[in-house]
């Protein structure tokens, strides 16, 4: 539950938006933050955007998970 | 345990990073085992699994009342005084688990019974604790009108 999972948005109406990650498509509830336009990357706790992060944080994050992923059995 | 002291031969910090860590840590008296020997540190684990067990046995009470428990899944096996909510649930209690709090709202709806929404987290859930109230209070002016 403390996990936060970077996402990358790939549509909005209104304060709900579709994001990717992993291949993954997720409902993220936008409410918290402002000013979030498609192709952003946000963290989603729990099905909220928490915090916007910058794309090259968000790869590297994304490449530790893959890591993580990798290595388990 | 002292043959293991008795090994370490210059001071250790060592920091956990979950709540059960730091209970494991208190219960098996580790603390004065390595008196001296390893320093524990308290890292950022969040506050779930350190919820004092009366606070579980409130819950269990309120789900032996018939009231509908929704909560985050990291609840379920944290133990009461005699029972944890996963027994519960077991046992046929309405306990579910969400990812996200807001669809505590759908679960409501689909029951007649009184329905909880535990909030048990730390910094990053209470926002969206707080998103759930505001949705309820919002519903709940909108049967008034």
């Amino acid at each position: 539950m403390c996990l936060g999972v970077p996402f990358r948005i790939v549509a909005i109406e209104g304060t709900k938006a579709r994001g990717e990650a992993f291949g993954l498509t997720k409902e993220i509830d936008l409410r918290l933050l402002e000013q979030v336009e498609i192709g952003d990357y946000v963290l989603v706790h729990a099905g909220f955007a928490i915090q916007k992060i910058e794309p090259e944080e968000a790869e590297e994050d994304v490449g530790l998970f893959r890591e993580f992923l990798a290595a388990s059995p | 345990m002292s043959f293991l002291a008795r090994e370490i031969h210059s001071p250790l910090n060592l920091m956990e990073v979950c709540g059960t860590h730091t209970v494991a840590i208190l219960r098996f008296g580790f603390k004065s085992y390595f008196k001296g020997k390893i320093n524990f540190l308290s890292g950022p684990g969040c506050p779930v699994c350190v919820t004092p067990p009366e606070e579980i046995d409130r819950i269990i009470a309120l789900a032996e009342r018939g009231v509908t428990i929704v909560t985050f899944g990291d609840l379920l096996k944290v133990p009461g005084s005699g029972s944890s909510l996963a027994a519960k649930r077991a046992e046929g209690a309405a306990v579910h688990v969400v990812y996200n709090p807001l669809e505590a709202l759908a679960i409501a709806g689909r029951t007649k019974n009184e329905t909880v929404f535990i909030g048990i987290g730390f910094e990053t859930t209470a926002p969206l604790v707080a998103a759930l109230v505001e949705e309820i209070v919002r519903a709940s002016c909108r049967e008034r009108v």
